[in-house]
């Protein structure tokens, strides 16, 4: 096995620097909006009059802008991608990106140091003035200027926007036109939540008598009435399965016919928002009927989501037996249970997990009480393809066990956890007969020490991470490492766990418990011991937000 | 071809019987006012109080990410069984 460490030193090849250097930054950058989203708040410029407040007032719109012409830029320009790299990587081997660092730093705490007024703790709109503006936009903007040279030199930036202001343009035309959209989608709002409203009032009063209807958007039964607001209407919806079918008919397009294929659009639409309609119903009739609790707690909060899930495949089906697909229908089938090659044998176990406990969390009050429902589910399908699993059968070391003591440690510290849904755990078992408790828990240790990590490290350590090297993820041996794999992994890892930096930093320390050794079943040894210790810390000290 | 037409027509017939009811409720009041209507469940009178209106939680962003990685997951498994053919 190649070792690993060597690809971690700073000098291990000119290709292995420069990806590690976009990277880093990109890391930082992501770092430094997190922190300035979270440090700075926008005063009420609306209710303050002149032209700076309206300037100001438009900066979150220009905000908007901005990443609607990156979202378009990453879209439009993503064929390109790989030449527009191997021009920068032939960035000069001395570029000293380190001067350019610590001016990027100077010019950030200028930055911060003249937005204070405004936007800090005690922001006051009344601050802003022409020269603070001025301020502000050259600090941030050096700031910008000093973090692209760190990446490159200024002549590779030219040569650049030199060779792609076409695609810039159409970039920056696309990106205005989806925040337009947006906009006009705003505004339409009220007319799809009238019509939304009407149609659950009428398939309300199919089976209640006594149904409420206000035109302000309320309506239910006298014992609950739910409230159509904007993001009820059904227009969020749908613009989440015009994003959807936007992306599928751009990385299937090779596979699709076209005009055919954009049918999508009008059946997704229409599918998504009927959906939204049967939903509110549902909610309405669960929470007069059944339990106010899970409709408010539960299944308001899961059921749309389950709805997209449901159409977005649905979608993808759809579009084989409608002959928009250039491939046989007799091979066509994405949802075709039983083809077992590898990649669904590492990918489907997690998949039945996810799509358990959002389904586990429609039907609860905010306690899960079905989790056993997902154990069961999931370890299903991991016997279901055991048979695949056979090359990560090895010994494992006490390396996972150690990491996985580590990553333990980390998430005490970075979990905040909140108190007062692990109360609302204990006092739901509490009120359940002993035995029943018991079995719950039998399946909760299971769930979190056996089923979730291997279904977990199957899909990140085992398939995505690989897959973030080569689209042959087969080729690439299990401990094989890079930056970009490492990072994206454990990012996307984390982003799956309601404590994202604790996730991230648990799913760093899980690839590298794979890359000591090259052996997944370190990693699934960590995760194990990791959630073991969790489990615990629950039971054993009455750490019960842990689990919540 | 003739699926093809059938899921445009059925697709076109579902959202115009979306838009049609805009306006169906000055319809409604209209039919109401008559009595030969007034026995039929959709002119049946509302309560004249308001019952009492639940706070509902935001969506949860967690579960957004669920339902997407799901979504994603599908996606993967699709270009798997592309690339394996190809």
């Amino acid at each position: 096995m190649k070792p690993v460490v060597q690809n971690l030193l700073p000098n291990a090849g000119e290709h292995s620097n420069w990806h590690s250097r976009w990277i880093a930054v990109a890391v930082l950058f992501a770092a430094e909006i997190v922190w300035g989203i979270n440090t700075f708040t926008v005063p009420d410029f609306s209710r303050q009059s002149g032209a700076m407040a309206h300037l100001l007032v438009w900066s979150e719109t220009a905000l908007k802008i901005g990443f609607a012409f990156a979202a378009t830029f990453l879209i439009c320009l993503s064929r390109r991608f790989s030449e527009m790299s191997a021009d920068f990587q032939i960035t000069p081997p001395n570029h000293r990106w380190w001067p350019w660092l610590f001016g990027h730093l100077l010019a950030l705490l200028a930055f911060v140091k003249v937005a204070s007024p405004v936007f800090g703790p005690h922001a006051s709109a009344a601050a802003a003035s022409p020269v603070w503006l001025a301020s502000w936009l050259a600090t941030g903007a050096l700031a910008l200027f000093f973090l692209l040279l760190i990446l490159a030199p200024l002549k590779c930036w030219v040569r650049l926007f030199t060779r792609e202001w076409k695609g810039l343009s159409i970039s920056a035309f696309a990106g205005g036109l989806a925040w337009l959209s947006g906009v006009v989608a705003q505004t339409v709002w009220r007319p799809l939540a009238e019509m939304t409203l009407w149609l659950v009032h009428h398939l309300l009063q199919t089976i209640y008598s006594d149904v409420y209807h206000d035109p302000q958007g309320l309506v239910g039964t006298p014992n609950f009435v739910a409230g159509i607001a904007p993001v009820c209407s059904g227009y969020e919806g749908i613009g989440l399965i015009i994003v959807f079918v936007a992306i599928y008919l751009w990385f299937f397009r090779a596979q699709l016919k076209f005009p055919h294929a954009l049918l999508l659009f009008p059946l997704g639409i229409v599918a998504i928002w009927l959906a939204n309609v049967v939903r509110i119903t549902l909610l309405i009739v669960i929470g007069s009927s059944i339990s106010p609790e899970i409709a408010v707690q539960g299944f308001h909060s899961q059921a749309g989501w389950i709805a997209f899930c449901l159409i977005a495949l649905g979608l993808i089906a759809l579009s084989h037996r409608l002959h928009v697909s250039r491939v046989p229908e007799g091979e066509s089938a994405l949802l075709a249970q039983g083809h077992s090659h590898h990649a669904a044998a590492l990918l489907a176990p997690l998949l039945s997990l996810l799509a358990a406990s959002m389904l586990i969390a429609a039907l609860s009050s905010g306690f899960h009480a079905l989790y056993p429902l997902g154990v069961v589910v999931t370890a299903t399908v991991l016997w279901r393809f055991r048979h695949h699993y056979r090359p990560y059968l090895r010994v494992p070391s006490w390396t996972g066990v150690m990491i996985g003591v580590v990553v333990f440690g980390l998430w005490l510290l970075l979990v905040r956890g909140e108190e007062s849904q692990g109360a609302q755990l204990a006092r739901q078992l509490d009120t359940w007969p002993f035995w029943l408790a018991a079995v719950w828990i039998i399946f909760r240790i299971a769930g979190s020490v056996l089923t979730v990590p291997i279904a977990e490290e199957l899909a990140f350590r085992g398939y995505l991470i690989r897959k973030l090297v080569a689209s042959d993820f087969e080729s690439v041996p299990p401990g094989h490492f890079t930056w970009l794999s490492f990072v994206l992994s454990s990012m996307l890892f984390g982003l799956l766990h309601g404590d994202w930096i604790a996730g991230v930093v648990a799913g760093a320390g899980f690839a590298i418990a794979l890359y000591v050794r090259g052996q997944l079943i370190d990693a699934v040894l960590a995760h194990m011991t990791a959630n073991a210790l969790i489990a615990v810390a629950v039971l054993g000290f009455g750490h019960w937000h842990l689990w919540a | 071809m003739k699926k093809l037409i059938c899921a445009m027509v059925a697709s076109l017939a579902l959202s115009f019987s979306i838009s049609t009811p805009a306006y169906a409720g000055s319809l409604t009041s209209f039919l109401c006012s008559f009595p030969l209507f007034e026995r039929f469940q959709f002119c049946a009178k509302k309560p004249s109080t308001p019952p009492p209106v639940a706070a509902v939680p935001e969506i949860d962003a967690a579960s957004g990410a669920q339902a997407i990685a799901l979504v994603a997951g599908v996606l993967l498994l699709g270009a798997e069984r592309l690339r394996r053919r190809g």
